[in-house]
């Protein structure tokens, strides 16, 4: 069986404020650059001090904009005995936005077989916001395509942007 | 815009050390046809080696006409004797309740959904200790895509037998079976 089978794929922080137009994650591998084993998951972590106002952050997969996503989740706040819950079918995007705000979060976003061409591509997902609004998420839901998954691309409610020190990172799980 | 193919991607070495110590896919079973039940054995071979446990799943049923099934977890052939509880939602309410005494707190998605596979994550912390029962936490979301059944749910649960734990069982009920491409996988972690 293999042996450390977490690989990293990137690691990129943010030197100034940065437009999410301006962000993405593209060619991304289906083997570990190292030594061509082939990748079966995805983890993508993802850390900022915030954006400019607590606005949503929306994730696309290959630039895929269509209503072909799934999610659903369970958010719980210091601020409330009563857990916010939802669920999107055929939503235009995945979102990756922190519940009620986006101030110090961190995302932690695990996809099932992204180089999978007969599975559509499931997820699960925590969040944490230690700022304001004091929250955490559970999430999962599903890309509804049968592509390997290759980019990444953002986009911020309102004219939102990355604030300096936002951190991607990404990790390819062997098997 | 971070091209990996011009910035270089990072090089892979010998891996990510994680909590002190690293992480190895122990075993794995990808199934190539209809399977009611999967079974990991022989872990307390591991226990030398590794402080805890993780299993990932990324699985589906073929029950007919059904947006979902049920699994449950089995740990060292015991059937029965665990206690167990969760907090879920469906996307409106947000039930806490037990996976009961046969240990069912993972819903796969079922034979309506061709394309769709539940994904679940578990963590067994010390599941070496002979003396302890064997506990652990997870994660589990079965996907909507349209269907009025969805859940994230986040559980935990212990064996009420101490021992170590030797073998781990995946069983889907009401007389089904994982799909073939159903992936269950083990990793372990060292301790420092």
């Amino acid at each position: 069986m293999a042996a450390n089978v977490y690989v990293p794929i990137l690691t990129h922080t943010l030197g100034s404020n940065t437009a999410a137009t301006s962000v993405s994650i593209s060619n991304i591998p289906s083997t570990d650059p190292s030594n061509g084993d082939p990748l079966k998951d995805l983890v993508f972590t993802f850390s900022w001090p915030g954006t400019t106002g607590d606005q949503y952050i929306t994730t696309y997969i290959n630039n895929d904009t269509g209503g072909n996503y799934d999610q659903i989740y369970a958010n719980g706040s210091f601020y409330s005995n009563t857990p916010v819950v939802g669920k999107q079918n055929n939503a235009g995007g995945l979102g990756l936005n922190p519940p009620y705000g986006a101030q110090d979060s961190v995302v932690q976003l695990y996809i099932y077989d992204y180089t999978s061409t007969t599975k559509w591509k499931s997820w699960l997902r925590t969040v944490s916001t230690s700022e304001n609004s004091l929250s955490v998420q559970m999430a999962g839901g599903a890309w509804q395509s049968l592509s390997n998954i290759s980019s990444f691309t953002f986009a911020i409610s309102g004219s939102g942007t990355f604030l300096a020190g936002t951190k991607f990172s990404l990790y390819g799980v062997k098997e | 815009m971070w091209n990996l193919g011009l910035l270089g991607a990072a090089a892979a070495g010998p891996g990510v050390e994680l909590f002190g110590g690293t992480f190895d896919l122990l075993q794995v079973q990808n199934l190539v046809a209809p399977t009611n039940s999967v079974t990991f054995s022989g872990l307390s071979g591991y226990s030398a080696g590794y402080q805890n446990l993780r299993i990932s799943l990324s699985v589906r049923s073929d029950k007919a006409a059904s947006d979902f099934d049920n699994v449950s977890i089995f740990l060292n052939g015991s059937t029965a004797q665990y206690a167990t509880q969760y907090m879920e939602t469906n996307g409106s309410a947000y039930p806490n309740g037990s996976g009961g005494t046969n240990n069912a707190l993972i819903k796969s998605t079922g034979g309506n959904m061709s394309s769709m596979y539940s994904p679940a994550m578990i963590d067994f912390i010390d599941p070496f200790d002979s003396t302890a029962y064997v506990k652990y936490v997870g994660l589990t979301s079965m996907p909507s895509a349209g269907s009025t059944e969805a859940m994230i749910r986040m559980f935990s649960g212990k064996s009420n037998n101490t021992g170590a734990l030797d073998s781990i069982t995946f069983q889907s009920d009401s007389g089904s079976n994982f799909t073939a491409e159903s992936r269950f996988s083990i990793y372990g972690l060292k301790g420092a």
